[in-house]
């Protein structure tokens, strides 16, 4: 009974998310009728047409490599190796660890507790959960290229990875330094 | 037509589909089970979606967009898709929906790329059900400071690099 109950939690969800979108489309389609006319509403289900031409072999093909990365990366491997590592690789490592993290925000925050309260303080800690936020692959791979575009994606990756370890160290060097003054001697 | 981003996912799926194969453990079986649960999850979502964008690129006047967001707004756009971005309180359907509709309507790279940085970081759902709880209100107070200005020197970076 208790694995059902969240079974039917999440198909009444989804069921949910299903009829708002569906109510979207239908006011949707319903204004741009209404303020377009046919010509305009022909031009929108052509738009359409080739949105979805284009986007749904990019979707399929995302969903398997996510998939794949899913199977791929053991976050607890992932965790150990950093904090193997020293110094300014270890900001590295964990702008890394962020982006390939596999699943939502219950395994990256898990992970995140876990660095936490093994001491990594708020450099890793700060860098790692703005990383997974801004750099994830998964969602660069099932939103950001299917629905941007690869070039946009790529600009918005390219103007962003440093960003993460930016974070961390402003973390660390602002509150990292205040906890420091008031902890006793 | 291939375009290069399905190119690229066609490289990442052959790659990683030989890499979980080497690993002769059932990673593959495993992969495709995802795989169809993710299918049924966001193939109707996805369709639903872009139904949905088709409908408001006609509605949304195109030129207020590009005269407030496009290109030729200067730095503007920035402030406008970052702080808008802060304020989308729903999932990623909405927020790259509204992504790609702006950007059909010609809206600045640099503005969409603040936008989504800051939807990505600021994801207000996220915040409350999973960051207070999980992580703490100090920690949360601290991450939201140290990561304000990102959405916009992202997007700063992304207005050099296209206007370079």
């Amino acid at each position: 009974m208790s694995t059902k109950e969240p079974k039917k939690k999440r198909s009444k969800k989804r069921t949910i998310e299903l009829a708002a979108y569906s109510a979207f489309c239908i006011f949707g389609a319903y204004y741009c009728y209404h303020l377009k006319g046919q010509d305009g509403f022909l031009a929108a289900l052509a738009v359409q047409e080739e949105m979805l031409l284009g986007m749904l072999p990019r979707i399929t093909m995302a969903l398997g490599v996510a998939s794949l990365l899913w199977v791929l990366l053991d976050p607890e491997k992932l965790k150990e190796t950093i904090q193997k590592r020293r110094g300014w690789v270890k900001v590295v490592y964990a702008t890394i660890l962020g982006a390939v993290t596999p699943g939502g925000p219950s395994s990256s925050f898990s992970i995140l507790n876990m660095f936490l309260s093994s001491g990594l303080g708020y450099l890793i800690g700060i860098t790692y959960i703005t990383a997974w936020s801004m750099l994830g692959v998964q969602r660069i791979l099932i939103w950001d290229i299917p629905l941007m575009g690869t070039e946009q994606a790529g600009l918005r990756f390219i103007s962003g990875f440093w960003l993460p370890a930016f974070a961390g160290l402003f973390a660390a060097w602002i509150f990292g330094k205040y906890e420091d003054e008031k902890r006793p001697c | 037509m291939l375009s290069p981003s399905l190119l690229l996912l066609v490289a990442l799926l052959l790659g990683l589909g030989y890499a979980a194969k080497r690993r002769n453990d059932g990673s593959v079986e495993q992969a495709y089970e995802r795989f169809k649960q993710q299918i049924a999850q966001f193939l109707p979502r996805m369709i639903l979606v872009v139904i949905g964008t088709g409908f408001l690129l006609q509605i949304i006047p195109s030129e207020v967009i590009s005269t407030h967001l496009g290109k030729d707004a200067g730095w503007v756009p920035i402030f406008y898709g970052g702080f808008a971005g802060m304020l989308v309180p729903a999932g990623p359907a909405v927020a790259f929906t509204t992504a790609a509709t702006l950007a059909g309507s010609g809206a600045a790279p640099a503005a969409l790329v603040a936008f989504i940085t800051a939807w990505c970081i600021f994801a207000i759902h996220r915040i409350l059900i999973y960051e207070t709880h999980l992580a703490g209100p100090r920690f949360l107070m601290i991450r939201c400071i140290v990561a304000a200005p990102i959405p916009f020197v992202a997007g700063f970076a992304t207005h050099l690099m296209t206007n370079f």
